[in-house]
């Protein structure tokens, strides 16, 4: 699929996950980004980041949660609300957990205008960060286990972190050098394998557009159902059309399904 | 000797404890209570909230005069502000979404008279007979915003068990909605039998009954409240947040009938829920499927 669309999947994914803290919406949303990351994750090391990202998360969860427990007359509405606001963060977080683990880090930067090719250098590199690292450790000690060196957990760190950072600094170096080498940034523009904005594409950009609206009407709105109530701790609505809003983010896995039925034909 | 003193120690606390119930039945709300005022400008409500000889601030007597006596509210952030008292104010996920109407805190002078507080409730201790107040309105001063009708700890808390329960609303009877009754307690949903359960303990009922709290809020049922416009005393128009057509609202909505509309929120709860579960389980076929296709 086109990378804009999957960048567009992915703030749109992000953006509805911020407007609310009611579990009901956010969990839905996790689901959703686990089912993409299944159909769609590049196959390489890189996909291990959907993972790692997902242990960020529920550190995020019990992190936010603990935070609360040293507050002077702590109540259940406290904790409750730490939760989904963790929750909210780590739902965030496997969001762009899966856009790693599906996009070209260095797709992206095609799409951006020439005049701000070098800040779109600077933004892809940042966004695509952790999984190039997860690719870079795993390529390290694998190729350590070959040499004969003993792989333990945290005597081995330095030595592998040495290779890690270097890995890093020359991955984004030698992306610059190649990307001035044909012409970007410079006014000249590759047309070699340009990206085709396809009929998913569409699709997918129209169910982020449709899940975007009907949350900022939601918040607009001032919708009760958005946010969970604390004080009292109440049972969150449910409001139908954010729920299929949000479902409607998952269009990318069924589009990815009928590609898997047509292939095995 | 100090063993044995210690030990009847205890047993006359023990005495006490089981006396207590008994001495706030002879004399209804004695020490241990204060009064809460709620004015939502065109209805009065008034509460003799039990403090149980705990130390209570502003914030926790609403929530008591809530499990007490079902008073409707919500709170924001983090359980500081006031957004919703009666079911009028903000019942949406912005506590201060009514701007610039919005609840005001007034302390009681102890002679019927109100002193705008000038820290947050959660900051202000409450103690046995003192009277605090919240009034909807306008205006970020004493000045200016509008205070609750003149009050006193004795007339809200009545001491004698006296046959003539007072009204709560002494200005209009007919008003639509903000009946204090709901599901701020298991209990409390209609009747006159209101904080008979969930509430923390039995001498409250005595409370609620002497005070005529339970005529008020379970007699006459709100109706023609399910959103829209509500008219005011005043004459201004309170915005209420509607139920969107199609979704379901929580509990916050209707006071009076909140236990008919609690059922849909746990179904559109558990469909959020089932959705997760099939995706989760969706995308774990997909990726058994991505495995083997790379195994072979």
């Amino acid at each position: 699929m086109h990378q804009g669309a999957w960048l567009l999947w992915a703030l749109s994914g992000g953006l509805v996950a911020i407007t609310t803290t009611n579990p009901f919406y956010l969990l839905p949303l996790l689901g959703i980004a686990w089912v993409v990351h299944a159909a769609h994750a590049r196959p390489g090391p890189q996909a291990r980041s959907f993972r790692i990202f997902l242990i960020f998360g529920a550190l995020t969860i019990c992190t936010r949660t603990a935070l609360v427990l040293f507050l002077p007359d702590i109540q259940w509405g406290n904790i409750v609300e730490a939760a989904m606001e963790g929750l909210r963060l780590a739902v965030l977080l496997t969001v762009f957990g899966a856009y790693n683990t599906v996009s070209d880090p260095f797709g992206v930067l095609r799409l951006s205008p020439r005049r701000w090719h070098e800040p779109a250098l600077a933004a892809s590199l940042a966004l695509s960060i952790a999984p190039r690292t997860i690719a870079a450790v795993s390529t390290v000690r694998e190729a350590q286990r070959l040499r004969g060196i003993e792989v333990r957990r945290w005597r081995s760190l330095p030595a592998l972190a040495v290779p890690v950072l270097e890995t890093g600094m020359e991955e984004a170096v030698v992306l610059a050098e190649s990307m001035d080498a044909r012409g970007h940034g410079r006014g000249r523009r590759t047309r070699y394998r340009p990206e085709r904005w396809g009929r998913e594409a569409t699709f997918v950009s129209i169910a982020c557009v449709f899940a975007v609206g009907v949350a900022g009407a939601a918040l607009l709105r001032n919708d009760p159902s958005l946010a969970l109530s604390a004080f009292p701790v109440t049972w969150p609505a449910v409001a139908p059309v954010m729920l299929v809003a949000i479902v409607g983010l998952s269009v990318p896995a069924w589009l990815s399904l009928g590609d898997q039925t047509r292939a095995s034909r | 000797m100090r063993l044995r003193l210690r030990s009847s120690l205890l047993g006359v606390a023990l005495l006490a404890g089981a006396l207590a119930p008994v001495a706030t039945a002879g004399v209804a709300c004695a020490a241990s209570s204060a009064a809460l005022v709620v004015s939502t400008g065109g209805d009065n409500y008034t509460y003799c909230v039990e403090l149980g000889g705990s130390s209570v601030n502003g914030i926790q007597l609403i929530q008591r005069a809530g499990s007490q006596h079902g008073l409707q509210y919500k709170l924001g952030y983090g359980g500081n502000a006031v957004c919703m008292l009666a079911n009028v104010g903000a019942s949406g996920h912005d506590c201060f979404g009514e701007h610039p109407y919005f609840w005001g805190y007034w302390r009681g002078n102890g002679s019927g008279g109100w002193t705008w507080s000038g820290t947050g409730a959660s900051n202000v201790t409450v103690n046995a007979g003192d009277v605090n107040g919240w009034s909807w309105g306008t205006g970020d001063s004493g000045s200016s915003h509008p205070a609750p009708p003149s009050t006193t700890y004795d007339s809200v808390c009545a001491t004698a068990p006296g046959p003539s329960p007072k009204p709560d609303k002494p200005e209009r009877d007919n008003s639509p909605g903000s009946t204090p009754a709901g599901s701020g307690s298991p209990g409390g949903d209609s009747g006159d039998s209101i904080a008979t359960q969930g509430s923390p303990g039995a001498k409250d009922q005595k409370v609620a009954d002497n005070t005529g709290t339970g005529k008020s809020a379970g007699g006459k049922e709100a109706k023609g409240k399910q959103g829209g416009k509500q008219k005011d005393g005043e004459g201004y128009e309170i915005a209420v947040p509607s139920p969107s057509p199609g979704a379901t609202t929580g509990a916050s909505s209707n006071p009076a009938g909140a236990t008919a509309e609690d059922p849909p929120a746990p179904v559109a709860a558990f469909v959020a829920l089932g959705l997760t579960a099939a995706l989760g389980a969706l995308g774990a076929v997909l990726v058994r499927r991505r495995r083997r296709v790379g195994e072979s």
